[in-house]
């Protein structure tokens, strides 16, 4: 077939000659790759340590090789499910707390009439969002702190006892998933805030004609045209199912509620870091990577399977 | 909107109401704190002080100011801000231009090596083992280079540079304009929105850093304010300040902590009004393209 392999001879020629065409775009994305390549596909490769006992003087490539055995020590571990049960009670809590607020907030948003209120509000409740954990967990403890916080200078006023909120197991449950809350529920109503702008006002139209008042408009109109982006939101926190970044246990918690506030990221930089038992926390590292990709996946899979539509 | 013919109703007053309350509830620790700050300590610690300073004082800032820790760790954190974001807009930029080009050879296989990374990572050992190898530690460039990119930032950029008619670029390459030129002369001066958003996002996250100072820098005159700040506050009873300002006797310790949190916070607040509309903006660019 001559005439084929020529054409695909004509098609390499002419990729070939844009790629010399464009050898100066490829020139600026270098470092942009060797970011990549430096800092996460070697990190991806450097995971090996995880099947050996690494050895610092014989570096990753001469320690030698151990299989599955970080892993068996790591199920064998008691303060590992410890940390597991935390991750995922934590996160799945937020699933019914943390990712609903920004919904609800932006649909009370979405219905103010008065545009000067709803952007004064919207102001007021990004902030949060652009505080460092550090300094929302200082705010937090000094707000909730048992003998000059003002939440507990309330209680004693009304007559009642100081509340120990940060040292009581339950309440940091409880305080833990506020102070998530309060520092992003503003910010995650941006994402819905636009999908709401961008339904078809004509919908609404109809639907007054029909007669649907508030709730019916919200039921049959609004929460079915913002259907995927509540989904891929939905679908992007349970990706992180097992992911909890290190700031915001570590700094609220404190040794006397460790065994709810004890998670996986706080736990690798514990045995990893302080310990220096690189292999094992790398190892756990690992476990966490993959399991929240399975989880990403599956849930993907499902969202296909179940509203045709999915992150991928 | 349609709802507007509405009439008013009662859900009205009601939504008002929360709101409201919501909005309170995002500014009362701060203004709470900022009480307990100028607050006399002894008011402090028998619970007299709500969002009204009780016996004013400047003791607690003057402390904070007068700490060659503090001030140390803030004249760091302005050095790391500024270097810092100015090599994330620009590499992020590099990144976006090319990656924005429809045509370009590879570029979807490149595309999705980037987005991989978002979902899938080595973890933070081989991470901090790659660090170290590279001998950053204790330099402000690793607290720089393992960020270099956020790839969320990097798709505001390149969705942004979408945008741009590729005809402007096209008729300066006729006029001879290198690439780096038609980036720098014609690309980045149509693209002031996104790269304030973007310095926003970095600037800030820099001005938080936290964890990664917590993890490679053991020198103290390269510690982050942040980092300091959570010595002084959340280390035990008396030793956070004596940490920070070598003694704590005489030391306001309840008005210096609320002074400390307040000093770290108001930059960004006093950025904040300025940049607002440009990261909502930029936020938007994101999601509806998503």
């Amino acid at each position: 077939m001559p005439a084929l392999t020529g054409a695909m001879l004509t098609l390499a020629e002419s990729r070939w000659r844009k790629v010399v065409r464009d050898r100066h775009l490829y020139l600026l994305l270098l470092p942009v790759f060797a970011y990549y390549v430096i800092f996460h596909f070697v990190p991806m490769y450097g995971v090996v340590i995880a099947f050996k006992d690494y050895n610092i003087f014989a570096g990753v490539r001469g320690s030698d090789w151990v299989g599955l055995e970080n892993f068996r020590v790591m199920l064998l571990n008691d303060e590992f499910f410890i940390v597991l049960r935390n991750t995922v009670m934590l996160n799945v809590i937020s699933l019914f707390v943390a990712f609903p607020a920004p919904l609800v907030l932006a649909l009370l948003l979405n219905e103010v009439r008065n545009r000067r209120f709803k952007r004064t509000v919207q102001g007021i409740v990004y902030l949060p969002h652009f505080l460092s954990w550090v300094v929302v967990s200082g705010l937090i403890i000094s707000v909730l702190s048992p003998s000059s916080g003002l939440v507990n200078n309330i209680i004693r006023s009304l007559g009642g006892q100081s509340v120990y909120f940060m040292t009581d197991r339950v309440w940091w449950v409880g305080i833990y998933q506020l102070s998530g809350v309060w520092k992003e529920v503003g910010w995650g109503t941006i994402i819905y805030l636009a999908a709401l702008s961008a339904l078809d006002p004509n919908l609404y139209d109809a639907a007054m004609i029909d007669g649907a008042n508030r709730w019916q408009r919200l039921k049959h109109v609004t929460l079915p045209g913002i259907t995927p982006t509540i989904l891929v939101v939905f679908l992007l926190s349970v990706g992180n199912v097992m992911t909890i970044s290190f700031d915001r246990p570590f700094l609220l918690g404190n040794p006397m509620v460790l065994d709810v506030a004890d998670v996986i990221s706080t736990y690798v930089y514990r045995v990893g870091l302080l310990n220096v038992d690189y292999s094992y926390a790398a190892a756990v590292g690992l476990f966490q990577s993959v399991v929240n990709f399975a989880f990403l996946l599956t849930a993907n899979w499902l969202s296909n399977r179940i509203k045709g539509e999915g992150l991928f | 909107m349609a709802t507007r013919r509405d009439p008013s109703t009662w859900f009205d007053a009601v939504n008002v109401g929360l709101l409201t309350v919501v909005a309170a509830a995002c500014l009362i620790p701060m203004f709470h704190v900022t009480a307990l700050s100028l607050s006399e300590e002894g008011a402090i610690l028998s619970g007299r002080v709500g969002l009204v300073p009780v016996g004013f004082q400047l003791r607690g800032y003057r402390t904070v100011f007068e700490s060659a820790a503090m001030m140390r760790a803030f004249g760091f954190t302005v050095y790391l801000t500024i270097l810092g974001t100015s090599v994330n807009v620009m590499i992020t930029a590099l990144g976006a231009y090319p990656l924005a080009k429809p045509d370009l050879v590879g570029r979807r296989v490149i595309w999705l090596m980037i987005l991989f990374t978002m979902f899938f990572s080595g973890g933070l050992i081989p991470l901090f083992m790659v660090v170290r190898s590279l001998g950053l530690l204790d330099t402000v460039w690793a607290l720089i280079l393992p960020g270099t990119i956020a790839t969320f930032n990097l798709i505001l950029m390149k969705t942004y540079f979408s945008g741009i008619p590729a005809s402007l670029a096209e008729s300066a390459r006729m006029d001879g304009a290198s690439e780096i030129g038609i980036l720098l002369r014609i690309i980045i001066p149509l693209s002031t929105p996104i790269i304030a958003t973007l310095t926003l996002f970095y600037g800030v996250g820099h001005w938080s850093q936290f964890f990664q100072a917590l993890i490679y820098i053991q020198d103290p005159d390269k510690y982050t304010l942040q980092l300091r700040l959570q010595q002084l506050i959340t280390e035990g009873v008396g030793y956070g300040p004596t940490v920070v300002f070598g003694q704590s006797d005489d030391i306001p310790v309840e008005s210096v902590k609320a002074g400390a949190i307040m000093f770290v916070t108001a930059p960004v607040l006093i950025a904040f009004p300025f940049l607002q509309k440009h990261f909502v903006k930029g936020a938007l660019i994101g999601s509806l393209k998503e």
